[in-house]
């Protein structure tokens, strides 16, 4: 297969022209791929129209901010690539950085695994009540990052919450997750993945559901054991679904910020800032537009570069299933 | 491939000619508003503030009543949460959609200013039947910049130090004799703690004092004799800072109170009863009144150079986008919010003390409390007042040392090392 | 949606299902398996229900003891007093109203608008599809965060800041929508278009009555997520909207933290919070059978 980014204006016309036709149906092949194109312009346009210009157009103006001072209010100078220098010389700013990437190693394979392992589970014909599960193990999903916030802190907190009340019962003290620089940022992972893992559990129920049953039966036929039907059958069924969950989860990760804004603050001592919650206090606290647009984009890079990886992969094989 | 980046540059250009006019077309009918208010209609005053509270419900009130009192200016309240307030005001001024007149603390005002988003009122403060001359002068002091007045006094709030009635009865501290010193009030606090099983976590802490935010750092060092930051110069690393913060590192050995707790949760601590006393601002009484928790206070005792309290100082701006209308209207309707009946209503309802010099304890004797806070107006001052920015980055700097000093460690080199961060977040306003 | 594909997927279903004993092992180790995905089960649901639980039964509590040492987890009386408190201070039916519009509204055309893309970029092969799909998602990459300002001003100047279309058509189309639909659209069979092609089946047509029903669970979990997304969402709607009146009510609820340290009525905010998830969760319940269970794709390709 050809490379997907570098040329894929090459490679539509191959697939389509079959390879070897006869040099004779070139123009015929050519009007049926405009009028292809036509139709997906079509399709496409009341979308990419609502998209261009609500968020094309204003990252463009973001982009553009990136190379000025700009506070968020009044003139702007340009000064180049002053703020990308900032991004990589700034301690609090690198700080943020490592942050996140830890963050997103700690927070991608597991929600991924746990919204997997859950949706395994209900996916089984033979579990009783599955449609209360279903609800209860899709609960923190339908609520707000807000009142996930609250029942969690209210749970955990050290003096008055239940759980270190309950534990200490037991003789088990428990210290101020939140407030603990080593474990603030695993807490603060463990509440997203709590939060967030349902979604995930939802998309791969939808997903597995596309996968034809007949396959799983022919494994049993074979002998297949669970592992190997997970393996052989499971694993290659979800690969759409996989590609769209490892993006998502990639782009969620690098994201993060609703429960960081809302739980901690960024505290304590900047454990949990990560670069979106320095992207909004630079940009709307400190008055740091321009800088915060250019740590935007680095962002941009960062996930960029993680996602075209897995979509080159993803879509690769998407191909060598067609 | 061919097709879709020139039809993408269509969308950019389709929308944003879409955008211009319809802007075009907006302005053209807010002018035309203006002009109407000119021939005699009304002129609208936006406000923004955050006030959610029975506080919230006296701004509301005084706003009706004024619009009541007279025809030529109509006020529109918006409350928002203060973070968001923070969030959108530059955006939404830029675009002409944003406030008027807007509530902001005092500390965060100079940033605004040095922005222009908050103009002066020096005219507001020139004319005499604003009675400008009873609010408190270091009230005022903290709305002024480069000698110009921006901001106008709005809610004053000093932190003061707020006991369980219940607890101090039991241990026999009387009004007689309440803490006036440091030592006194670290004594009284030991005194309250209560360690049944001997663990080494009291089941009550006899002071819930924040200390995983910074709060109250700034405000010790004050009444140490130091001082953070003065006049564009970070003045944190003095021997006689150290001296103030190894104070209360020993203090902490006492065992008294919580730690790697923020004001929140030390406010938590004190309304669930299981801390004796905290030290927070005059809203905590609709707090503990929904708890039904008693209580009381006393002024913040005096540290080595006398006392030191912050207050939650709430001011009035008039920002960038009030025209000569706009601008007039909020300055009627900031004359009738600090006059003298207004002020009894304030103080009576949202339990701030007022912030007129002339409005008596007696006047407002009815109402619990804040007769007191009064007198506690003289010494409270605004946190790290005059930063010129990055507050945020300066506060997370500040609650690394505050941990230190609660939870130990070498002062005198964590110091030394928060100087020299604050000092590096600063030089980025300079 | 439409039911003329329905005949055409019972007919190409599988051959029935064997029997469940072909399913392997004996009763004794079936018994063993089941419990044990019970006990999986259970323990994933009192994790996820626990803190869930908290909220209810603090919105039931006196203010007094849902802050209290030492805690209680029962509180000793249920009490309504943290509705009523709710319902004093907001506008509690006219902001559950504004939300449902809100997240009905950017549901409702996030599905027309996200589907019709996502079937271009999954069923037409059209020159620069992956170009065009490469641009959408590393659109989706750059953080709202940094939108946010430019996307104000954008609304501002159409005149759009506290009104619906502010808070609506900005999101009437998204990338993760239609990332998600393709995703989906793209692992139905080629011959199902084929074979309606051959019936001189239209582009629309095919998108209609072909890929549509057959998608309908891709369907279902992408409006489940757009609609609890929106109606949970907090910065959109406070950033868009400063009248209490045309605000949402998770954006309304937001006032409840309090305007000062050590004063959130956190009874009356579990209330709200209740009242919040209450719809979200009926919703749930009715669209969970049919998104799981519902028109299988299965099949298709043998």
């Amino acid at each position: 297969m050809t490379s997907t980014a570098a040329g894929p204006a090459y490679r539509a016309p191959r697939r389509l022209g079959g390879g070897g036709r006869r040099p004779d149906n070139s123009r015929q092949i050519a009007t049926r791929e405009r009028s292809r194109t036509l139709r997906a312009t079509a399709f496409l346009a009341p979308a990419v129209a609502v998209i261009v210009a609500f968020v094309f157009v204003p990252a463009i103006v973001a982009l553009r901010l990136s190379f000025t001072d700009a506070s968020g209010f009044g003139e702007a100078s340009w000064i180049g690539l002053d703020n990308y220098a900032t991004v990589f010389t700034d301690p609090a700013t690198v700080r943020a950085i490592a942050n996140t990437v830890l963050y997103a190693a700690m927070y991608g394979p597991l929600v991924i695994a746990v919204g997997l392992g859950a949706a395994l589970l209900l996916n089984r014909r033979d579990v009783p009540l599955r449609g209360f599960f279903r609800t209860i193990i899709f609960l923190p999903f339908v609520i707000s990052m807000a009142v996930a916030s609250l029942a969690w802190a209210f749970l955990l907190d050290p003096n008055l919450g239940l759980i270190p009340y309950w534990l200490g019962g037991l003789g088990i003290r428990m210290g101020d997750v939140f407030a603990s620089t080593t474990w603030a940022l695993p807490a603060v992972t463990a509440v997203a993945i709590w939060k967030n893992f349902g979604y995930f559990m939802v998309i791969f129920l939808a997903g597995l559901q596309g996968i034809p049953r007949y396959l799983y039966e022919a494994a049993i036929l074979d002998g297949a054991g669970a592992w190997r039907r997970f393996r052989a059958v499971t694993l290659p069924g979800l690969r759409a679904t996989m590609t769209f969950v490892i993006v998502f989860a990639i782009i969620g990760a690098f994201q993060a910020f609703d429960q960081i804004y809302i739980m901690t603050q960024g505290g304590p001592d900047r454990a949990t800032e990560t670069i979106v919650y320095r992207i909004y206090t630079d940009g709307f606290r400190d008055f740091r537009m321009g800088f915060a647009s250019a740590l935007s984009y680095v962002l941009l890079a960062i996930t960029l570069l993680l996602g075209l990886i897995q979509l080159r992969v993803g879509t690769k094989r998407e191909r060598d299933l067609e | 491939m061919s097709t879709t980046p020139q039809r993408r540059r269509h969308g950019v250009l389709i929308t944003a000619a879409v955008a211009l006019t319809l802007a075009a077309c907006s302005a053209g009918a807010g002018s035309g508003d203006d002009s109407d208010g000119g021939d005699g209609g009304t002129t609208a005053v936006t406000v923004w503030h955050g006030f959610t509270e029975a506080d919230g419900d006296v701004v509301a009130q005084l706003a009706e009543d004024f619009n009541a009192s007279q025809d030529d200016y109509e006020v529109t309240i918006e409350v928002n949460p203060w973070n968001v307030i923070t969030d959108k005001l530059l955006p939404a001024i830029s675009a002409g959609n944003g406030p008027d007149v807007v509530v902001q603390p005092a500390d965060a005002g100079e940033g605004y200013v040095n922005q222009g988003v908050f103009v002066p009122m020096d005219d507001f403060y020139a004319d005499p039947e604003n009675e400008t001359d009873t609010y408190y002068p270091h009230v005022v002091d903290y709305g002024t910049f480069d000698g110009t007045h921006y901001g106008v006094p709005m809610a004053y709030g000093p932190f003061s130090v707020w006991y369980n009635t219940e607890m101090f009865a039991a241990a026999g501290i009387t009004q007689e004799n309440l803490p006036t010193t440091w030592e006194e009030w670290i004594a009284v606090a030991e005194q309250l703690t209560v360690d049944e099983n001997g663990d080494g976590t009291p089941e009550i802490y006899g002071l819930a004092l924040a200390d995983a935010d910074a709060s109250f750092l700034p405000s010790f060092i004050q009444a140490g004799g130091g001082s953070v930051y003065t006049d564009g110069e970070v003045t944190l690393d003095t021997p006689q800072n150290v001296e103030t913060m190894q104070w209360w590192q020993d203090a902490y050995e006492g065992g008294w109170g919580p730690t790697n707790v923020d004001l929140p949760e030390a406010v938590d601590l004190f309304k669930a009863g299981k801390a004796a006393m905290t030290v927070i601002g005059p809203w905590i009484i609709t707090g503990a009144e929904s708890v039904g928790l008693d209580i009381d206070v006393f002024e913040m005792p005096a540290g080595p150079d006398g006392i030191v309290t912050q207050a939650a100082a709430n001011y009035w701006w008039l920002t960038s986008q009030a025209d000569e209308g706009a601008t007039a209207g909020a300055e009627a309707f900031l004359r009738y919010y600090n006059s003298h009946d207004s002020q009894v209503l304030w103080a009576e309802q949202s339990f701030y003390p007022p912030n007129r010099t002339d409005v008596t304890a007696d006047e407002i004797a009815d109402t619990p409390f804040v007769g007191t806070m009064i007198a506690h107006t003289e010494n409270a001052y605004i946190r790290l007042y005059g930063l010129p920015g990055g507050l945020t980055d300066v506060n997370a700097e500040l609650s690394t040392l505050n941990t230190t000093v609660s939870q130990g460690g070498d002062l005198a080199s964590a110091t030394t090392e928060t100087a020299a961060a604050i000092t590096e977040i600063l030089s980025r306003f300079e | 949606m439409t039911t003329t594909t329905r005949p055409s997927t019972r007919a190409s279903e599988p051959a029935p299902r064997p029997p469940r004993r072909a399913r392997g092992g004996t009763r004794a180790t079936r018994v063993l398996r089941q419990s044990g995905v019970v006990a999986g089960l259970l323990v994933f649901a009192a994790l996820t229900s626990f803190p869930v639980l908290v909220v209810v039964l603090g919105a039931f509590s006196p203010e007094s003891e849902v802050l209290s040492w030492p805690p209680n987890f029962l509180p000793s009386r249920f009490t309504l007093d943290n509705f009523d408190g709710l319902a004093a201070r907001i506008p509690i039916a006219l902001q559950s109203w504004n939300s449902l519009v809100f997240a009905g509204v950017v549901t409702a055309s996030a599905l027309v608008l996200n589907s019709l893309a996502a079937y271009a970029l999954a069923r037409i092969e059209f020159r620069g599809r992956i170009a065009v799909f490469t641009v959408l998602i590393a659109i989706m990459m750059v953080p709202f965060q940094a939108l946010l300002v430019p996307i104000y001003q954008m609304v501002s100047a159409l005149g759009w800041v506290n009104t619906l279309a502010g808070l609506v058509i900005p999101r009437a189309a998204d990338v993760a929508g239609i990332f998600l639909l393709r995703q989906f659209f793209i692992t139905l069979p080629r011959d199902l278009d084929s074979a309606a092609r051959i019936d001189g089946a239209g582009e629309l047509r095919v998108f209609w009555s072909v890929i549509l029903p057959n998608a309908k669970p891709a369907l279902l979990t992408m409006a489940l997520f757009h609609f609890v997304g929106n109606w949970n969402d907090l910065l959109w709607p406070l950033i868009m909207t400063s009248d209490s009146s045309v605000r949402p009510l998770t954006a309304g609820l937001a006032l409840l933290t309090g305007s000062a340290t050590g004063v959130a009525p956190y009874g009356v905010m579990m209330a709200g919070s209740l009242v919040a998830i209450l719809p979200l969760v009926v919703l749930y319940l009715l669209v969970q059978r049919r998104f799981i269970e519902g028109v299988a794709m299965t099949g298709m390709k043998g």
